[in-house]
This record gives structure tokens, C-alpha cells and sequence, in this order.
């Protein structure tokens, strides 16, 4: 049908190659069934590794005590919890762009010896236990802490136990995320826009604000979105740090990991909670969220 | 206004070495192969490349002088520069790329609106002004770009390979406009081109680059003095 | 350059080779002490023994095992410590404990499915601590509804914290605390980390921190105790061993055990 249209070099071509080479993109067709005949060595430990993530929530789920769903999620203790959290997590979410940023900008676009450490630092909170960098931001912030104890002689002021060190904590844990989305993308930027804006008279903030943070914005919204995540699930530099008071420092993850003391049915009843706020926020901005990971703007 | 360029850019292959004098109202083509620098010298004398050695200076504003340390950064150059391929900025439409440099100088937007969608009527795209950049063909996005340069009124023009993102049809008809509605008697011009005809169409001289170093100055067939105006050229 | 295969293979053969040489002298050693023990003790107990036990008894309990083990050398026996709640859960699913010891009357009763009859062993009371230097100068249970001090309870949901709200409510005072730690031990740290000016925990905590805190006693302290008691599981898998240990928690010298560290004892 189609073959008349061709030139003879192309169908030799065919011939020798095979149609599908010769195509510029496989049809969605021809790429499921490619996709059917997937090799075992690949499907078993893929199709394993989705039962060992699935598996888990599966059974939570069929574990729930759905009868007494409706009471235990609207007791006070969970409400106010469930507050704190998204409270708590969205302005660390908002501290961690405003500051991460900059970072970022400042990684991407300077050069000085020493830059390698300060990435190495800025990335220390994902690898270590957030317990540690709990009690990491105690010597710092905590009533004996280098600046804590200055802070308590002299204005009276303590950090601990109070809403804010729990948006201390997330943050502290969250940044990292932040800037290195939005590094990755920084550096990705064509520096010719940096040049014409600076040729057309256009200061560098000016420049920044108006042409390079709009270029990166999907990799703003994507960090912000990893950020928040993060900061909703924060436990470990939570407890260290700001402590556990209902409404004010116990967020979801602390009154699940208390609840699980006294009353198992009310920890799994805070999980689904949790889990399905967070799946709300992951799903609600997928589409940005996966391009701005990969950079790609849609 | 005058521009006084010697530029001296050591680069890895060899080493740029153009001293230019650009009168107010001339045109001068800066020809070669690919690679050849022309580039290069656009870039420092907008301030992008830092020079080696040399100066630079338009008008009375010293603007580069390695011997006394002297460097302008490019935001207060004034020198308009139009990118190879435009570089217009992806997510504003035609008519924001245009106000760009006035927005940026503080200019209230109903002004730079104004005066943007002037220029762009006088390069003949305004109707695109609404339009995307991504969105904008080879030939109306060069013409959005140089509208973009001119509305801050530079003091001098480097327009760098303005026809190299143009087809067949596009390329005579931005000529035309250059030469009628962007050239004029006060406007120091560099045009960097790697196509001769393009350089003898509008030109007052031609000075060719190779490997950094020029080759002799050749006067252009279309100036017989070295006088800016252009209504009878060619 | 060697390879390293042969250097992987050389090692694991090094490691087997220490091991069984290990291995032998002690099946000597054992054959020589278990006769020589035959001759002259009661019947050893062998065999593995695991003891689920509440944080607070963490001091008490490793001298408890290591005097036992010491007559007993055949007897390999594995603490687990943990917040009485977390033990629980952990029981009913099915986790294999031997012995179970609590921290109040509550979580025994939670654990009744899987234990057998308990008996209480022992009492723990409540004091006042604060930081060594008593920077907030606390004297009493009033100065707990000091809003400018930064105070720290156990959380209700172990059992120093129930305890806790008993004291208060006997004395009628609403508490102010800043925080809630999560069992009596981070409560505790909290306070030798200089973090609070006072806190309520158990009377064998603040001895066991000694020099660190300073302990203010308050009237009634008595008068609200935990009750701490102990149990073998149903599936315990070596009953003889298991009882021995209750036992031996029971007798007097265990129960001396638990007196130098602080605990009042079972009568």
C-alpha cells in the first residue's frame, strides 16, 4: 500500500533492518507489545519489588478498623494532629524555598574552592537519621546550644517545645530536597537568557526574577512538592527537637507513633490519614512534579 | 557616538587581535569563516567575554581598559547586541520580550508598551505581539529581537549573523528593514555575517577575520566615502 | 595483583578454621565444668531464655541475667527492652518471649492472652528531677504549673505518665508541662541535657543518673506507685528456665538487686 511511495533505498533498507529500526518512534502498538514480551529475568524481581512496596499498604488497608474509622478520625487528638501537620508542613515547605533557592542559585552560578564540601553539607540531612539531626539542631538551638543558650540568656527566648522548632526540624530535613531540584535545573538553563537580559540593561535580580526563576519553576514546584512530603512524614528530628505537645508540637507522626502504645486501631486510623493526604498532594501536582524532575518543560 | 574597539581575547585555538573604529552612522561587516572570532569580538565589546588585553570605548564612556583595570559590566554598556538565533526569552510573548529592557530600566508598562509596540509596527510583526516567542517563525522573531535592542536605544548595534535563522523569503525582506527603518546617521553598526553578499548589501566596509587577525581593510563597492547615508546604496 | 577470589576464599577458610577451634575448646572446657558442677550444685538450667522487659528495668535486669547466667553458664539469655506498650503488641503477634515483666498493672492485663498468672515483684515511685544545679529552682509539685518554667511529663501513654497525672490530680494541680516525652527514659534525658527544668520520672532513673540531676522528693510519693510484675508466656519454649528466672527475681537476691537500685520491694 505504502510500499509504491517509497524510494528503493529505503526499502532496502527495510529489508536489511527490519521495519521497526527504520521508524522513527515505535507506535504505542508496537511499543505494549514489546512491553508483553518483556524477559523474565526482568518481570520477576520487578514484579517482587512491586509486591514488597504494595504489599505493606495492601494489608493496612485490609487491617483498618473501618467501623470505627468515622470516630477515631474526627476525635480532637487526631484533628488537631492532622492541623499541626499540614500547618507545620507547609511553612517549612515555604522556608525551604525561600531559602533554598538562593542556595541553589548560589551552587549553580558561583565558583570557589570548597564548593564540593558545601554540597557534600548541604546534603547531609537525606543521609543521615533525622534523630541525629534533632539532636544536631539541640547544640545548636537547645538551652545549653551554641546559639541557644545566648538566645535564652539574653532575650529570654527558647526554641524548643514550640511550633516553630518543629518547622525548624522539617526544614532542616526537607532543604536538601529543594535545592538539589532545583541545582540540577539552575545549571540546565541556556546562560545566553542570563546574557541578553544583562545586554538589554536588566540588573541581576531583575534578571533572575524575571527570566531564570520562571524558566525553573517546575523544578521549584516539584522540590516544594518532595519538601512537603518530607516534612508531613518528619519524625525522629521532631521528637528530638521540639518535643510532643498536642496541638502545638505533636504532629501526625508522633501521636501515630504514640497511639501505637495505647491503642493500635487509633495508629492505623492516623496512617490511612496520613497516607491518603499525602497521595492527595503527590497525585494533585504529579504531572508538574514529573517534569520537573526531569527538567522537561511541558 | 564612536566606537574605539581594540580587542584582545586570548581564546584556546589562538588569540583574537581586531582593533575596529566604528563611526556614528557606519556600517561595518565583519566577515569570516565559522570560528573565525567574529563572535568573540561582538561579545566583548558588549562586556559578556572579558577582554585579554586592549580597550574598549563608545562615545566619551571608556567602557573596557585593561591597563588601567577599567570594566564596565554589560548591564551599563548600552550596547546592543542581537544574538545569533535570537535568544529571545521563551516564556514571554513577542510584545513582553520587547518591553523587556525598558521594564527592566523601571519604565512604567503603559510607556513601554507603547514605545515597544511602535518598534515592532516599524518592523513589521506587531500584529504577533501577543504571540508566544516559541511560537514566532525564524524571520518575525529576528525582527522581535532587534525590535527588543532597539527600544532601549543603544549606542551602538551588533547584530550577530542576523540572517543565519532566516529563509529565502525572510532574508531580503529583513534587509530591507536594516537598511530603511534601523540604520540611520548617529548608529555605530558592526554586522557580524559568514556571507559576503549579504556584507556588500549593507556595508560602507568590510573587514574580514580569520583566525582572530584581519585581513587587509577593504573598502565596500557600496561606499565610495565613507558618508552613513544609505538612501542611494546599492 | 592477588584476586580476589582467592583472597575471599583464603579469609572465609581463616574465619571457619577459628571458629570450630573456638567451637572445641569450649565443648572441653563445658565438659570439664559441667561435671565438676554435677558433683557440687542443683541442676543447671541451658538451653536459650528470652526476657521481655520494661525500660525502666533495664539496669536491674542486665545484673539480674549476668548473676544468673554466672551459675549457669549453659543458660543463654536475651533482653528485650522497650516501652511496656511496645512489648505488648509485640507479644501478641506472636513475638517468642519467655518472661514478660511490666511496668504497671494495665499492660499485664493487655497481655493476660499470652502469659501465665503474674506476680508483682515490685514498686517504683515518682520524683521531681531537674538539671544538676537546679537552675529553676524547683522546690515542689506547685512549681509544675509554673508557666514560665519549661517542664517535661512522661506521656500518658506509658505508664510513668498515668502515674504521673495521679500524683497530680491527688494534689490537685493542673500541670503545664512544655512537652511529653515518650517513655520515662527520654523524659529523663531531657532533663540531663539541661532542655527543661524539671520533670517527673522514676525513682530509680534519677538514681541512675546521679551527679547529672538533682531529685526533689515530694509528700505522697508513696502513696503512688506502680506496680511492677513479671510472668512466664504460654509458648515459652523452656518453662523450667523461664520459672527459674521469675524466681530468682522473687528471691532475695534479686529483690536486693532491685533495692540498691531504687525500687521499693514486693510487700
Amino acid at each position: 500500500m505504502r510500499a509504491s511511495s517509497r524510494r528503493p533505498d529505503r526499502m532496502a533498507a527495510e529489508q536489511i533492518l527490519g521495519e521497526r529500526e527504520t521508524l522513527a518512534r515505535p507506535t504505542r502498538a508496537a511499543r505494549r507489545r514489546r512491553a508483553g514480551r518483556a524477559p523474565l529475568a526482568l518481570l520477576v524481581p520487578a514484579g517482587l519489588g512491586l509486591l514488597f512496596l504494595s504489599g505493606p499498604f495492601v494489608a493496612l488497608l485490609l487491617r483498618s478498623p473501618w467501623g470505627r474509622l468515622g470516630e477515631l478520625i474526627t476525635s480532637p487528638t487526631v484533628l488537631q494532629a492532622l492541623w499541626l501537620s499540614l500547618r507545620t508542613a507547609t511553612a517549612a515547605t515555604a522556608v525551604c524555598i525561600l531559602l533554598g533557592v538562593p542556595l541553589a542559585w548560589m551552587l549553580a552560578n558561583t565558583r570557589f574552592r570548597g564548593q564540593d564540601v558545601l554540597r557534600a553539607v548541604i546534603t547531609m540531612p537525606l543521609v543521615m537519621p533525622p534523630v541525629v539531626g534533632g539532636v544536631a539542631l539541640l547544640s545548636l538551638l537547645g538551652r545549653r546550644g551554641l546559639l541557644g543558650a545566648h538566645l535564652d540568656a539574653w532575650f529570654g527566648l527558647t526554641i524548643p517545645f514550640t511550633t516553630t522548632a518543629v518547622v525548624i526540624a522539617e526544614a532542616f530535613v526537607a532543604l536538601p530536597f529543594l535545592v538539589l531540584s532545583v541545582d540540577g535545573s539552575l545549571r540546565s538553563v541556556d546562560r545566553r537568557f542570563e546574557q541578553a537580559a544583562a545586554v538589554l540593561g536588566a540588573s541581576r535580580w531583575y534578571e533572575f526574577r524575571r527570566v531564570t526563576l520562571p524558566l525553573v519553576r517546575p523544578s521549584v514546584v516539584a522540590g516544594g512538592v518532595l519538601c512537603f512530603a518530607r516534612a508531613l512524614g518528619e519524625f525522629g528530628a521532631t521528637i528530638t527537637f521540639a518535643g510532643n505537645f498536642p496541638g502545638i508540637t505533636q504532629t501526625m507522626p508522633l501521636a501515630i507513633y504514640l497511639a501505637l502504645e495505647q491503642d493500635p486501631d487509633v495508629a492505623l486510623a492516623l496512617s490511612l490519614v496520613l497516607i491518603a493526604v499525602s497521595l492527595a498532594v503527590l497525585v494533585g501536582l504529579r504531572s508538574r512534579w514529573l517534569a520537573g524532575l526531569t527538567g522537561v518543560q511541558r | 557616538m564612536r566606537l574605539d574597539a581594540h580587542v584582545v581575547v586570548r581564546r584556546p585555538t589562538f588569540t583574537l587581535d581586531l582593533s575596529l573604529v566604528v563611526e556614528p552612522g557606519e556600517v561595518v561587516a565583519l566577515v569570516g569563516a565559522n570560528g573565525a572570532g567574529k563572535t568573540t569580538f561582538l561579545h566583548a565589546v558588549a562586556g559578556i567575554v572579558d577582554l585579554t588585553d586592549g580597550h574598549t570605548r563608545l562615545g566619551s564612556r571608556l567602557l573596557d581598559e585593561i591597563a588601567t583595570g577599567v570594566h564596565v559590566p554589560t548591564e551599563e554598556r548600552r550596547a546592543g547586541l542581537v544574538f545569533q538565533h535570537h535568544v529571545l526569552f521563551p516564556h514571554l510573548n513577542a510584545l513582553e520580550n520587547v518591553a523587556f529592557g525598558l521594564r527592566a530600566r523601571g519604565v512604567p508598562r503603559k510607556d513601554a508598551h507603547e514605545r515597544s509596540c511602535a518598534w515592532l509596527d516599524r518592523l513589521g510583526v506587531l500584529e504577533h505581539a501577543e504571540r508566544p516567542a516559541a511560537r514566532l517563525s525564524g524571520g518575525q522573531a529576528q525582527r522581535v529581537a532587534l525590535a527588543r535592542t532597539l527600544v532601549v536605544e543603544p549606542d551602538v548595534l551588533l547584530l550577530d549573523e542576523p540572517f543565519a535563522a532566516l529563509d529565502e523569503t525572510a532574508r531580503p525582506l529583513v534587509r530591507d528593514l536594516l537598511r530603511e527603518r534601523v540604520f540611520d546617521n548617529e548608529l555605530p553598526v558592526v554586522l557580524v555575517t559568514h556571507d559576503p553578499s549579504d556584507a556588500r548589501a549593507l556595508a560602507h566596509r568590510i573587514v574580514a577575520l580569520s583566525s582572530g587577525r584581519t585581513y587587509p581593510d577593504r573598502r565596500s563597492p557600496v561606499a565610495g566615502r565613507r558618508s552613513p547615508n544609505l538612501t542611494h546604496a546599492i | 595483583m592477588r584476586s580476589p577470589c582467592r583472597t575471599a576464599t583464603v579469609l572465609l577458610a581463616a574465619v571457619a578454621g577459628l571458629a570450630l577451634a573456638g567451637c572445641s575448646s569450649d565443648t572441653a572446657d563445658d565438659a570439664a565444668t559441667s561435671q565438676a558442677r554435677a558433683t557440687t550444685a542443683a541442676p543447671t538450667l541451658s538451653g536459650d531464655l528470652v526476657v521481655f522487659a520494661a525500660s525502666s528495668l533495664q539496669g536491674t535486669f542486665t545484673e539480674i541475667r549476668d548473676e544468673l547466667t554466672a551459675t549457669n553458664p549453659d543458660l543463654e539469655v536475651t533482653l528485650n527492652f522497650g516501652s511496656s506498650g511496645t512489648l505488648i503488641q509485640q507479644l501478641v503477634a506472636g513475638a517468642p518471649a519467655d518472661v514478660y515483666a511490666s511496668a504497671n498493672t494495665q499492660t499485664m492485663h493487655d497481655a493476660a492472652a499470652v502469659v501465665n498468672e503474674s506476680q508483682i515483684f515490685s514498686h517504683n515511685s515518682l520524683v521531681i528531677v531537674a538539671p544538676a544545679g537546679n537552675p529553676g529552682e524547683i522546690t515542689g509539685l506547685t512549681d509544675f504549673t509554673r508557666a514560665a518554667l519549661l517542664l517535661a511529663l512522661c506521656d500518658e501513654s506509658a505508664p510513668c505518665g498515668t502515674a504521673a497525672r495521679t500524683v497530680f490530680d491527688n494534689a490537685g494541680l493542673t500541670a503545664a508541662p512544655d512537652t511529653y516525652g515518650h517513655d520515662a527514659r527520654a523524659t529523663l534525658a531531657l532533663v540531663t541535657g539541661g532542655e527543661v527544668d524539671a520533670a517527673m520520672v522514676y525513682k530509680t532513673d534519677a538514681i541512675a543518673a546521679g551527679d547529672a540531676v538533682e531529685t526533689i522528693t515530694f509528700p505522697d510519693a508513696a502513696s503512688v506507685l506502680n506496680d511492677y510484675l513479671i510472668a512466664t508466656t504460654k509458648d515459652t519454649k523452656n518453662r523450667e528456665a523461664a520459672q527459674a528466672f521469675v524466681d530468682y527475681v522473687m528471691s532475695a537476691a534479686g529483690q536486693k538487686v532491685l533495692a540498691d537500685a531504687g525500687f521499693e520491694p514486693a510487700s
